[in-house]
């Protein structure tokens, strides 16, 4: 029925299409076709969204209403395409993806209280068809990384989506303890605060590839993504498990929907464990879209276009694999034992009535550090031989071994470079000058390991061939350890990074209960600042360490427990006495930040993200010990112990 | 037309109430107190004091007060949401704190505690799992309380985007899911419309009738006084006073009968007859049309024109699986007890027996009849007084016709309803 309402609306329809029309005609008249193009492709854009909002707002069927959209959306591409003469149609695609998106998200936003479940599968499987139509467009007209950044950005999307679907139909037999989970999934899909976090990973880990400068080497940019992307993804998840785990407790007690849960038969405990399930299953879930994500991305990455095939096949031997680092022995069998044996004997042969009979653990401690560091230093004029084991299996799996140096100098030259000579085996190795404090890393082949597996490596700082300068003074050193090991692959980069989210995943367990149990004695703000605080600390773990170390010097550092809690009250009655007043203050607060860190469980000791973004394998055996001290020992005393707080909690207060 | 007589009473002994429960206590509270701490341990409010309560299985028993006298703190105690500080309360003989004890316990809060994030439908699906009920129970249960809520057509809104009344019915569904053995309503008419009051009221009639315990905490007295049972009134966190509803509210010294319009000279006859009695009439009158029976007329002739709505559907029969059968196990006394209730709570066609003269109007229409009856009621005066079950059937049957049952509300609805019942 052609009401008034409906004849107006016809007339102001009628009325734009003829204006613009009319006055594209007119303008092309003039000459101004540019303009008059743009007239009528605005004014045939409104006349659509005028004619769709007036559907809307008059028609009952949904499917003609979804008619209306996908019609327009072909009539506007159409239009666009021809307006502009675009030959390839990349922007006539950007707009058909637009109007649809937008089109589509009315439709559903008018639509959604009783449309059923499967027409929201219609909607997904339109836009999945729509998005990669676009990729696919972009792919071939060479917009490579927008392509796949998109591509990824839905591909991620689409995951979270079935992965959640999943989650749903695991969590949906009849016990309470499931019910709370799904609940909560539900809450943090549906509620902001969590769903911000899931749209950073989402819309970062596709993009971020792209971000880094296209100049440096393959490798390093790689390395740089994998790092970036699960330093976000680790940050992302851990704040949303945080304001997560302490929103939903306190929101559910200040709205009571606690009142209602907890008159049902449900535990207490069953009440914390649904949340912290709940959590878990969502963070395995965002753990394994993230991974996902990461790991394609960086293969992806391993496809584009580099010139040097030596950084292509060094991402394969260096990034997208899990080493293993081995230290050098001493040729001849001698150990660093038989070294600090043999300079105690030369001691005391040199001062038998001023050396004692056996050393202090003091003594032993600093011997054998003298003794390393001079074994990792190559004199003037000298050399050193180092010796790696073991490597037969490398011989046999990689194309390369990398010997990772990071070289220091006794008089520093003003290049800031040593120069010296090495051989592998015998064989001279092209490099010979180095950076110093640098960590380089030099690839060696393979086929140069010999037959038992050994590697000999001799470096002489005598310039024999090194095209340096005659009169480098100086003495080249390389810090232990770190400065002076051999790589090699031990597996594969999928493997290794499912471990390390698994890691990860065990982490976010912890913050979850640290969470939960927070939420259920305190308010949100102090809660979540709390359980924030505890996120830090533990991630800062080892650099905390180090740092209260290296504050106060304190007795028996290097001894056994007991000894040292003894230390203390030594050291602080030792400042007292001497007067030092403001060292034995610094003993107290010393103690109280050993205090605090020893409440929370190290992360840095299990940081799986500096592994994998070196290439470097994150062993099963990290693994377990991060399931036991943190998925068992921490998260379960935390959650016993919260468990029986939030018993005696009353949930109700005089106001209620 | 009727008419209303009010004259003294015939007998006394026939207006006094034996309500038809059984006396095993479903809750029990015993010198239960609740002091409430502020954070250094001292006390600040004895919001509960040392009350004794006992509600009865099967029964309908009213909590009434003020603000703050405590009415929500008991509640929460005999849930164990709250640990009490001194005495204590006993749900089904266990302690609240027993976590099997809420399987069946129904509770509807005062404020509707619902996540505004779910649709009514997972609502339920929620509250479904938490009685670990199989998914095949779930869809049907829900099916049946959507329904009968009147919610089925809205069930995919979020909860957070209801109207208070259409909460209020969710969280109605939520207590009734687990076909609880008792169901603890506390304001459960607030923010409700005049045909989810009269639901409400109906639907809690329909399930003591079908042997559940109810506790009811409502500011609304005529609700109250309409379907309990026993009442205690609680002020300053103690119990003033508690009985039957009929105990605390009967006029003793007064009666009123209800007939068809009587004219002048028959008000004179029986006014002759009772005054063989030394009894006279006070005041004759005409009774009024209740506004709610006005207005569910109205909502009923709208329904009729077709008349489209956002809100909630009139709501449908009452859940088939709370337990229609369970009654026998519930009321032990005896088949003839259920059948009184039966009684009690449907609008019946047979006619009244004659020691129940005021019951329904319309099935004696004569004035002859009644004049009849009252002569044959106060010649028997004695005989009424030595069958108080009887008498008792006699009052509940008036309560009964004023709040009729659930399919009586759904015959108004559906146009069914006789134009003479709506009268009284």
């Amino acid at each position: 029925m052609l009401t008034k309402s409906i004849f107006k609306w016809l007339i102001s329809w009628l009325l734009l299409l003829t204006v613009s029309l009319g006055g594209s005609w007119l303008l092309a008249l003039q000459g101004l076709e540019g303009i008059g193009q743009i007239v009528m492709v605005v004014g045939l854009v409104a006349a659509y969204l005028m004619f769709t909002a007036g559907t809307f707002a008059q028609c009952q069927s949904r499917w003609v209403l979804w008619g209306v959209v996908y019609l327009g959306i072909g009539v506007t591409t159409g239009a666009i395409g021809y307006s502009f003469n675009i030959s390839n149609a990349s922007t006539a695609a950007l707009a058909s993806l637009a109007t649809g998106i937008f089109l589509r998200a009315i439709c559903v936003f008018r639509a959604y209280e009783t449309l059923p479940q499967w027409r929201w599968s219609a909607v997904g499987l339109i836009t999945t068809v729509d998005i990669v139509g676009f990729c696919w467009r972009c792919l071939v007209i060479g917009y490579i990384s927008t392509g796949y950044a998109l591509g990824g950005v839905w591909a991620m999307v689409l995951a979270f989506l079935v992965g959640l679907r999943l989650i749903r139909f695991v969590l949906a037999p009849g016990r309470p303890l499931l019910g709370i989970a799904r609940t909560l999934v539900d809450e943090a899909v549906r509620m902001r605060i969590a769903l911000v976090f899931i749209v950073v990973i989402m819309l970062l880990v596709p993009v971020m590839p792209y971000l880094n400068d296209p100049r440096e080497l393959l490798k390093y940019r790689i390395g740089a993504f994998l790092s970036w992307s699960m330093w976000v993804t680790a940050i992302a998840l851990s704040l949303m498990t945080i304001f997560l785990a302490c929103g939903t407790i306190c929101s559910e007690m200040r709205d009571r929907q606690i009142y209602l849960t907890l008159s049902k038969p449900v535990g207490r405990w069953q009440y914390l464990m649904g949340k912290w399930v709940g959590i878990m299953l969502l963070n395995m879930l965002l753990l394994a879209v993230a991974g996902g994500g990461v790991y394609t991305f960086s293969r992806m990455m391993q496809q584009m276009r580099e010139n040097d095939p030596a950084d292509r096949s060094a991402i394969l031997d260096e990034v997208l694999v899990a080493r293993v680092s081995i230290l050098p022995s001493m040729p001849d069998g001698m150990t660093l034992e038989d070294m600090i044996a043999r300079r105690f004997r030369n001691i005391r042969d040199q001062r038998p009535d001023r050396t004692p009979q056996k050393w202090t653990e003091n003594q032993i401690v600093e011997a054998r550090t003298r003794e390393l560091n001079a074994w990792h230093t190559v004199g003037r004029n000298g050399r050193q031989t180092y010796v790696f084991h073991g490597l037969s299996e490398a011989k046999e799996t990689a194309n390369t071994v990398q010997l990772r140096l990071k070289t220091a100098a006794n008089i520093r030259p003003d290049s800031q470079k040593v120069y010296f000579n090495m051989r592998v085996n015998g064989k001279p190795y092209p490099v010979n000058e180095l950076v110093i404090d640098v960590v380089h890393t030099l690839p060696i082949d393979t086929h140069l390991i010999d037959d038992r597996g050994q590697l000999e490596i001799v470096i002489s700082n005598d310039f024999e061939g090194s095209g340096g300068p005659l009169d480098q003074e100086t003495d080249i050193s390389f810090t232990p350890d770190e400065g002076f090991q051999l790589l090699y692959r031990y597996g594969g980069f999928g493997p290794n990074l499912a471990r390390s989210m698994v890691v990860l995943w065990f982490q976010l367990g912890f913050l979850a209960i640290v969470g939960l149990v927070a939420g259920t004695c305190l308010g949100f703000p102090v809660a979540s600042l709390l359980t924030l605080v505890i996120y830090i600390a533990a991630v800062t773990s080892g650099y905390l360490d180090e740092s209260i170390s290296a504050y106060a010097a304190v007795y028996g550092e290097d001894k056994m427990l007991w000894d040292q809690l003894m230390g203390y009250p030594k050291s602080l009655w030792m400042n007292i006495k001497d007067m030092k007043l403001w060292e034995a203050a610094k003993v107290l607060i010393r103690l109280a930040g050993e205090l605090i860190t020893a409440l929370v469980p190290s992360f840095s000791h299990y940081n799986p993200i500096p592994l994998v973004a070196d290439g470097r394998v994150v062993e099963p055996s990290l693994v377990g010990k991060a399931a036991l001290m943190i998925g068992v020992v921490w998260t379960g005393v935390i959650g016993f112990v919260g468990q029986f707080i939030f018993r005696q909690r009353e949930l109700a207060s005089v106001t209620a | 037309m009727s008419c209303r007589l009010m004259v003294e009473p015939f007998n006394k002994d026939s207006q006094e109430d034996q309500t038809p429960v059984s006396t095993d206590a479903t809750i029990r509270c015993i010198q239960l107190t609740k002091i409430f701490r502020d954070f250094w341990f001292r006390n600040r409010v004895r919001a509960v004091d040392g009350i004794d309560l006992e509600v009865h299985r099967g029964e309908v028993f009213g909590l009434l007060g003020p603000n703050g006298s405590g009415k929500s703190t008991t509640i929460k105690l005999i849930l164990g949401l709250l640990h009490a500080s001194s005495g204590r309360a006993l749900v089904f003989n266990r302690r609240p704190e027993d976590v099997a004890v809420k399987s069946d316990i129904g509770y509807l809060p005062e404020e509707s505690y619902l996540y505004r994030f779910l649709n009514a439908r997972e609502t339920l699906e929620y509250y479904g799992k938490l009685f670990h009920q199989s998914r095949t129970q779930r869809r049907q249960r829900i099916d049946m309380l959507l329904e009968m809520v009147g919610l089925d057509a809205v069930q995919r809104r979020p909860v957070g985007e209801y109207s208070k009344g259409m909460q209020r019915r969710i969280g109605l569904a939520q207590a009734l899911i687990n076909d609880p053995k008792l169901l603890i309503l506390d304001e459960p008419t607030s923010g409700l419309d005049p045909i989810g009051t009269r639901q409400i009221k109906d639907l809690i009639l329909e399930l003591k009738r079908r042997g559940k315990t109810i506790l009811l905490c409502s500011h609304l007295l005529a609700d109250v006084e309409d379907v309990c049972d026993r009442v205690a009134i609680m002020f300053g966190g103690k119990v003033q006073r508690q009985g039957t509803v009929d105990q605390l509210l009967l006029q003793q010294s007064r009666t009123t009968i209800h007939t068809e319009q009587l004219d002048s000279a028959t008000i004179d006859q029986i006014d002759a007859l009772l005054s063989r009695q030394g009894k006279h009439i006070d005041r004759v009158e005409q009774p009024r049309q209740k506004l709610e029976s006005l207005f569910l007329q109205i909502v009923h002739e709208a329904q009729e024109r077709g008349i489209q709505t956002a809100g909630v559907r009139a709501g449908g029969q009452i859940a088939g699986f709370l337990a229609e059968d369970d009654r026998l196990a519930h009321m032990p006394e005896s088949v003839e007890a259920a059948e009184i209730i039966d009684r009690l709570t449907s609008v019946s066609d047979k006619p009244t027996p004659v020691n129940q003269v005021p019951a329904v109007g319309g099935q004696q229409s004569d004035a002859n009849k009644v004049l009849k009856k009252l002569e044959s009621a106060a010649d028997q005066a004695d005989e009424v007084a030595s069958a108080p079950r009887q008498a008792t059937s006699q009052s509940q049957t008036a309560k009964a016709n004023d709040t009729p049952v659930d399919h009586a509300l759904l015959d108004k609805l559906s146009g069914r309803e006789k134009p003479d019942e709506r009268k009284n």
